[in-house]
């Protein structure tokens, strides 16, 4: 029962750059081929809409166990400000 | 006013001598009646309750605001809970809780004294090109859904500790329909398996206070649920508010 536990090691290496796993996660979030986007992509424009949020909280969830806020997730503009929350979160 | 369960009493037929009254508590308010019925009939103030949810969130919505439009229908219920006597409780434990800093995430902003529903309020574009006045509900769906990841899962694990049970003693989840997306997630984080837990929109949506009950008379017509069976009933919503309480399916409630 309950979240995944916590990798503090992989929270660390996200600060750092976000992984393929998130830019991964977040190109099957928006429906996109995860060859065509970058940690600094803009995501407005892409679909990134409250579905898009909604989504990308259950992934960060499940990968991470961590719950990020959603007016913050709803905020960030590129896959490196998504790695940042992650980071604080 | 008059209170709408004034109304109701005499629409029924039913005597002067039972007291009615209104609450106003949305997605968890089901739990809650049944913590107000339980605490009604143990403390020897009544014999008989009867739950009335109602809904018709339908006048809340913006016909042009597809963030809510899609997701709540209007509903009810009517449930009867009466004394009984039982060596085992057949309603409860419950837990309750509240955070209002949530209150403006999920919200009719206008209509009361500060800022009155009888003022005409303009309406504005908002999210996804639609448009909404201050009159209208609003939800934050991202910010709901994080409340619900964090507060549901510690909820239901709480309930359980309270009753000294597991999650295999427990023959049935009934959460509240909030949408698919967020009560599959809820199901897997908690590790619920998937043939004891209720799933129920396709017919009519979110209900609000309606969805718990209306889920489980879908269950037990559907031979999914039967009577007598321990089960857990989760609210959570607007307020915030939650609320979850162990319940015996109905059909059977003697002994």
């Amino acid at each position: 029962m309950g979240g995944v536990p916590v990798d503090r090691a992989r929270r660390v290496n996200e600060m750092m750059e976000p992984t393929a796993a998130l830019i991964g996660g977040v190109a099957q979030v928006l429906q996109v081929d995860a060859a065509t986007i970058s940690p600094d992509t803009v995501l407005e424009g892409l679909g990134w809409d409250s579905v898009a949020v909604l989504s990308t909280i259950a992934f960060i969830d499940e990968h991470y166990g961590i719950t990020v806020s959603g007016e913050e997730l709803s905020r960030c503009a590129t896959i490196r400000d998504i790695s940042g929350l992650i980071a604080r979160s | 006013m008059p209170a709408t369960a004034c109304l109701i009493q005499d629409r029924l037929g039913l005597g002067t001598g039972c007291g009615a009254l209104d609450f106003n508590q949305g997605c968890s308010g089901y739990v809650y009646g049944l913590s107000l019925a339980k605490g009604l009939i143990e403390g020897g103030m009544a014999r008989r309750v009867l739950l009335l949810t109602g809904e018709t969130y339908s006048k809340h919505l913006h016909c042009a605001d597809r963030t809510v439009r899609t997701i709540f229908g209007d509903g009810a219920s009517a449930t009867v809970i009466r004394a009984v006597e039982s060596d085992r409780d057949l309603l409860g434990p419950f837990v309750l809780g509240t955070d209002g800093r949530g209150a403006r995430q999920l919200v009719v902003r206008a209509g009361a004294f500060r800022l009155p529903a009888a003022v005409s309020h303009g309406s504005e574009p908002c999210e996804a090109g639609g448009a909404r006045s201050c009159g209208h509900l609003y939800m934050n769906g991202p910010e709901i859904f994080t409340f619900t990841l964090k507060t549901i899962p510690g909820l239901v694990r709480r309930l359980l500790a309270e009753a000294s049970l597991s999650i295999e003693d427990v023959d049935f989840f009934v959460f509240h329909q909030a949408n698919r997306f967020m009560l599959e997630r809820l199901r897997d984080k908690i590790g619920i398996p998937v043939e004891r837990f209720c799933i129920n929109l396709e017919t009519y949506g979110n209900t609000v206070s309606a969805t718990i009950p209306m889920a489980i008379e879908a269950a037990i017509a559907a031979g999914q649920m039967k009577p007598g069976q321990r089960i857990m009933a989760v609210g959570f919503g607007v307020g915030y508010s939650w609320g979850a309480c162990l319940l015996t399916a109905p059909g059977e409630l003697t002994k």
